[in-house]
């Protein structure tokens, strides 16, 4: 128990002391003691109010007030027996009672509608109001093809399965038109690393194999594969990935690549490799920091995330990454 | 200059009984000419120049039965346009441009389409014995150009002109032909616009000018896909594309106002041209025929189930989303090891997208139990399910001969599979279930549904006995063309106005 716990414990008998004085023999310490009974009371609740979570704290003083003035010596010992209980409850869910930051991948604006489409939350709120008319929600929709990908994948996914027929073909040709963009440009580095390794040439295999490993991870990164097959998708990115790397192991920015998708897969131990190869081969360590951020939150390391997100500088980051920064700053 | 004689048959002098307007659906075509030898048929093909367009008529011309009088063809903004040299006074031209403007400003609104069609009908050449302004002028003319620039620039300030003038342009292409057709088009009884668009349009104006019944039907599902592929065109500014979506969408509902009947194969869609216009007393719908299946589906007698082996309703395109199938039959494959999946119908014409889908079947470790081959699939007898997964409207030919053939469907919940699997009006409906409809994108209730069917002898008998049933009683192809044939009796007698027996919820 603290020193604390006992000082208010002793004011509080103190305080009993000279109330029972005061009901019989000596009625001038009657002052003394309702002091001395606040200060017991005040002491309690302060204990109680470090011991509650932080959003709880004003209740838990308003609680302890009340219970100790109102109830001499009873209040005040329930009162320490709930901080105990509450500390003891706090200290094991305080992991799963800390509110993560949240990755609000929707940028404001969501995107530059040309014309008289709708923009920024107008879109999301368009889109999710099925009272509104079919034309309102279309334009809405086609306003996405200019937003951010990342914000705009989940979106188009969502519409999906829209009751609008017209919205979900909309929605299901605007996500296909992105993945049709990202399958040539795959299959074209897949034709070029075949003509690569035909002619025996290291370099141009090395580009074809670094522009497949890209392809593959975009696909992921833009919500454009899902379930089971995210997890195929990034065996090949990595494979990709991992060949090139074999051909130049001096590529930092392709070892960072490597270094997301085992993030992503959930390989820590791998994605640690890959982020202090990306380092030794020249990557500038702020391109890292993010994913060494990342990388220790997920290993659990709360006390590394704050210092690597320190590093990146009062205030350089931008969008959801300067939200994660000023929560872990706080 | 001397443009070919378009004309490829011309079996015997008009008059025709039914003149049809179509531009695709070669094959819709010809079994409905079968299906009619009684009648005297006629077919102008609007060729949009494309290789695909041009083998479809040669098919259609090689196909073509001997009751079919006359086939000819006519290319869309190819043909080269020849002024005709009316003489008009200024103050006629002045008056005629002014008429032109407005209905370009009430095309723009579908509340003004009956005023639209009335300005329409005024302008073209023919209908006005002052000389009227001849719309396919409207845009080589100086007094044209100074029309539409002024009102471009008026909608559409600050949009960037040539892309909204090239908009402009290609959809005017066409009229000068279709003008052309409409004026030359052989006598006959009534017009049948197979579709809407160019189809449409052409039955307008070969009404307007002759004074015909026009028939509309809309009988491709895939022409809303179209449309909205288009609007999605990259590389096109959004005000281009608005104009050029607000001009297709307005001659639809020209074509949907002017028509006698508007007739479409599914209660989805007829509601859909209600919406767009079509007034619902003059809407019907004629179901497409089932072929004739050569066995029905059994159960297994060994297992009293039916086989583990389903037809997937191709083709393999993003939107019947084959890939929630493939997670579906990932989840089924636990209760049913040994299941198969075969696609049925085309294999489809977007090969990414067809090596995407494998990839993922190989992710999921269902490469064996999943085959593309559509022309290697087991015939519909021995298959136990037929599964659709569309998000949109597809193909229906698949889930109507699977309900001939007795196999159950398990559908999601788009176009027209409510109507096939539960039945519309009260008779139908009384049938029962052919099968299920789930949510679309859901592949948990997908899988869960083919497991129900698949791994339940007595439910899977039940749904067989409705889907035989059903297809008897409204998909045979008997009954189609006697209402074909009931509905041109109609037009040709000049009764054309269909009391629909269905309840209109508007």
């Amino acid at each position: 128990m603290s020193r604390l716990a006992l000082a208010s414990i002793a004011l509080e008998a103190l305080a009993c002391a000279l109330l029972a004085a005061a009901l019989g023999p000596a009625p001038e310490w009657i002052g003394l003691a309702v002091v001395l009974h606040t200060g017991a009371a005040a002491t309690g609740a302060w204990l109680l109010s470090r011991a509650a979570p932080r959003r709880a704290r004003a209740s838990a003083v308003a609680l302890a007030l009340g219970l100790i003035l109102a109830v001499p010596a009873l209040g005040l010992a329930g009162i320490l027996a709930l901080r105990q209980r509450l500390a003891r409850a706090v200290e094991q869910a305080s992991i799963e009672a800390s509110p993560a930051p949240e990755f609000a991948v929707a940028a404001e604006p969501l995107g530059e509608s040309e014309g008289r489409g709708p923009r920024g939350t107008a879109v999301r709120a368009l889109l999710r109001d099925r009272a509104a008319s079919t034309e309102a929600r279309s334009r809405a929709l086609l306003a996405l093809d200019r937003a951010p990908v990342q914000a705009a994948a989940p979106l188009l996914r969502e519409a999906l399965s829209d009751p609008g027929e017209e919205l979900r073909i909309l929605a299901c040709l605007m996500l296909e038109r992105r993945e049709a963009l990202l399958r040539a440009t795959l299959t074209r580095a897949a034709d070029e690393l075949a003509a690569a390794r035909a002619r025996s040439d290291l370099s141009a295999q090395r580009t074809a194999l670094r522009s497949i490993a890209q392809q593959h991870w975009e696909r992921v990164y833009q919500g454009l594969v899902q379930d089971d097959w995210v997890e195929h998708v990034l065996h090949s990115a990595r494979e990709a990935a991992r060949g090139a790397l074999s051909l130049d192991d001096q590529d930092g920015s392709l070892w960072l690549l490597l270094a997301r998708i085992d993030l992503r897969s959930g390989d820590l131990e791998a994605a640690e490799t890959a982020l202090r190869a990306a380092q030794e081969a020249g990557l500038a360590r702020t391109s890292a920091l993010p994913y060494w951020a990342e990388l220790r939150f997920r290993q659990s390391r709360p006390t590394e995330v704050a210092a690597v997100l320190r590093e990146l500088g009062p205030a350089p980051a931008a969008g959801p990454l300067a939200a994660v920064q000023r929560y872990w700053s706080a | 200059m001397n443009s070919p004689d378009p004309v490829r048959i011309r079996r015997s002098a008009p008059p025709l009984d039914v003149l049809l307007l179509a531009q695709d659906e070669p094959v819709g075509i010809v079994s409905l000419v079968h299906s009619l030898p009684e009648l005297r048929f006629g077919l102008i093909w609007l060729d949009d120049g494309s290789a695909p367009s041009q083998d479809a008529f040669e098919r259609l011309a090689s196909a073509a039965p001997e009751h079919l009088l006359h086939l000819e063809s006519r290319t869309l903004g190819g043909a080269p346009h020849a002024a005709r040299g009316v003489a008009r006074r200024a103050a006629e031209e002045e008056h005629a441009y002014a008429q032109l403007g407005r209905l370009h400003d009430l095309l723009h609104d579908p509340v003004e389409t009956p005023e639209a069609l009335d300005l329409l009908g005024r302008l073209l050449p023919g209908s006005l014995p002052a000389g009227p302004l001849d719309l396919s002028d409207s845009l080589s003319s100086e007094r044209g150009w100074e029309l539409l620039t002024a009102r471009l620039r008026r909608l559409y300030a600050d949009e960037p002109f040539p892309a909204l003038c090239s908009a402009v342009r290609d959809t005017h292409a066409m009229l000068p032909a279709l003008l052309e057709a409409a004026r030359t088009a052989p006598a006959a009884g009534m017009l049948h616009a197979l579709g809407l668009g160019a189809a449409g349009l052409l039955g307008v104006f070969t009404q307007k000018l002759r004074h015909w019944p026009l028939l509309v039907s809309d009988a491709d599902p895939q022409s809303l896909q179209a449309r909205l592929r288009a609007w999605i065109a990259p590389g096109e500014p959004a005000a281009a594309r608005d104009l050029r979506q607000r001009y297709a969408e307005a001659l639809d509902r020209l074509a949907l106002a002017c028509a006698d009947c508007v007739v479409t194969p599914f209660e989805f869609q007829r509601q859909r041209r209600i919406a767009d216009g079509a007034d619902p007393r003059r809407t019907v719908c004629i179901a497409p025929a089932a072929a004739a299946p050569s066995a029905h589906a059994r159960l297994d007698p060994t297992t009293g189930r039916a086989p583990a082996r389903i037809g997937v309703a191709g083709p393999i395109t993003p939107l019947q989303d084959i890939r929630t199938l493939l997670r579906a039959l990932h989840i089924v494959l636990p209760y049913l090891p040994g299941i198969e999946a075969w696609i049925v119908g085309e294999c489809g014409d977007d090969p990414g997208y067809v090596q995407d889908c494998r990839a993922l079947a190989q992710a999921l470790g269902l490469e064996r139990h999943l085959h593309f081959a559509p022309d290697a699939a087991p015939g519909l007898d021995s298959l136990g399910l037929m599964v659709s997964s569309a998000i949109a409207a597809g193909p229906t030919r698949s889930l109507i001969d699977a309900l001939a053939a007795g196999l159950p469907c398990v559908c999601t919940d788009a176009g027209a599979a409510r109507q096939l699997v539960y039945g519309l009006e009260p008779a139908d409906i009384a049938v029962g279930s052919a099968g299920e409809v789930v949510a679309v994108a859901d592949a948990q209730a997908l899988a869960a549904a083919i497991v129900r069917l698949l791994g339940d002898g007595d439910a899977w008998a039940e749904a067989s006995r409705a889907a035989i049933e059903r297809s008897a009683s409204f998909y045979a192809p008997q009954l189609a063309a006697d209402q074909w044939r009931s509905l041109y009796s109609e037009a040709l007698a000049g009764s054309l106005i269909v009391e629909d027996a269905l309840e209109d919820p508007a």
